[in-house]
């Protein structure tokens, strides 16, 4: 699997498994969620395979890396947040979960912790 | 009537905010706005791409430093739209915030109760201008938005002064000190494959895509 497919799949997997046990409560999240965020989640991870591939390469310094991805952070929790049907609580866990799976798929592919 | 008392009725009213939201009323302005913001920064994007490694790339440059304070000032016009075309919105923010605050110190089981009710937000996208304006920033502490990010990457290794001499002489003209520059700088802009926008601009480019989104569907709300 290359870099882009094992952050876009952490990505998703991150956000399905953050929406898990609303959607087991019966609540239908489906619209949002499948025409607006999944189609910016893979623009989120494109962007992020980028800047991995481009601090593998020395070509982004570890300040811009992180600079680049907190903006990514930011605009995971602006996807989250169109997302009507969720509480602000609601939206947090989802954010955390797809923030957390992203920073261990990144820090995994460049073999050391960039990211906390 | 002591808070003890009127706990029920709040924690009843919660439950039944709970999936609720308000929603305010769709602003063809404001989506414009962002839509044309949006196109602005695909164009700047693309000449960036195309200057990096001269002085026209260099944050030290007027028209880079104009170019986000414009950004900023549009951002501040989206927020005010956005706040007189329903006020309340940003009231009833700060009172839902009271609320759970002081229901959560004077009973502290439901500050670690998983079930207790929550508010929801007033409405979706309750931080976005603040982000956006973050990602404008001019590189000025703290550290971060896109003007600490050509300073990273874009700036050339030479003094003010001489900076200033390049320029005069021609602000697209390469300037052979580190031709590294020219690479560092336009990795922040060049998209993968497939992909509308580099690393600098992904971000905002999704914020402003997520105005656009939410006014669209608030457009069909007002007019379904």
């Amino acid at each position: 699997m290359n870099t882009a497919d094992t952050i876009l799949q952490a990505l998703e997997a991150g956000g399905r498994s953050g929406l898990a046990a609303l959607v087991a409560g019966g609540r239908n999240l489906a619209g949002d969620f499948d025409n607006f965020v999944l189609p910016h989640l893979g623009d989120i991870a494109a962007a992020i395979t980028a800047i991995v591939a481009k601090r593998q390469a020395g070509i982004f310094t570890d300040a811009t890396a992180k600079d680049l991805i907190a903006s990514e952070e930011d605009a995971i929790s602006t996807l989250v947040e169109t997302m009507e049907s969720l509480s602000a609580y609601e939206a947090q866990v989802v954010v955390n979960a797809i923030v957390d799976a992203m920073n261990q798929a990144v820090n995994a592919i460049l073999g050391f912790a960039l990211l906390a | 009537m002591t808070l003890a008392r009127l706990a029920p009725l709040l924690l009843a009213t919660l439950a039944a905010c709970q999936h609720a939201q308000w929603v305010s009323p769709y602003s063809a302005d404001l989506q414009s706005r962002a839509a044309d913001m949006l196109a602005d920064l695909t164009a700047w994007e693309g000449q960036m791409r195309a200057a990096a490694g001269t002085p026209a790339a260099d944050p030290r440059n007027p028209p880079v430093q104009a170019k986000l304070a414009a950004w900023r000032g549009e951002i501040e016009a989206m927020a005010a739209i956005e706040l007189s075309i329903d006020p309340g919105l940003t009231s009833c923010d700060a009172l839902a915030g009271r609320i759970s605050g002081q229901l959560r110190t004077s009973f502290p089981i439901l500050a670690t109760n998983d079930t207790a009710p929550r508010l929801n937000r007033c409405e979706t996208l309750p931080d976005i201008f603040a982000r956006m304006q973050k990602r404008v920033a001019d590189g000025s502490p703290p550290a971060s938005g896109i003007g600490f990010d050509l300073i990273q990457q874009c700036q050339l290794p030479i003094p003010d002064g001489q900076f200033a001499a390049a320029l005069q002489a021609g602000a697209s003209k390469p300037v052979a000190f580190d031709p590294g520059v020219a690479i560092r700088c336009a990795a922040l802009f060049e998209p993968l494959p497939g992909q509308a926008h580099g690393p600098a601009t992904q971000a905002l480019a999704t914020e402003l895509e997520a105005i656009i989104y939410r006014e669209g569907r608030e457009q069909a709300a007002t007019h379904g």
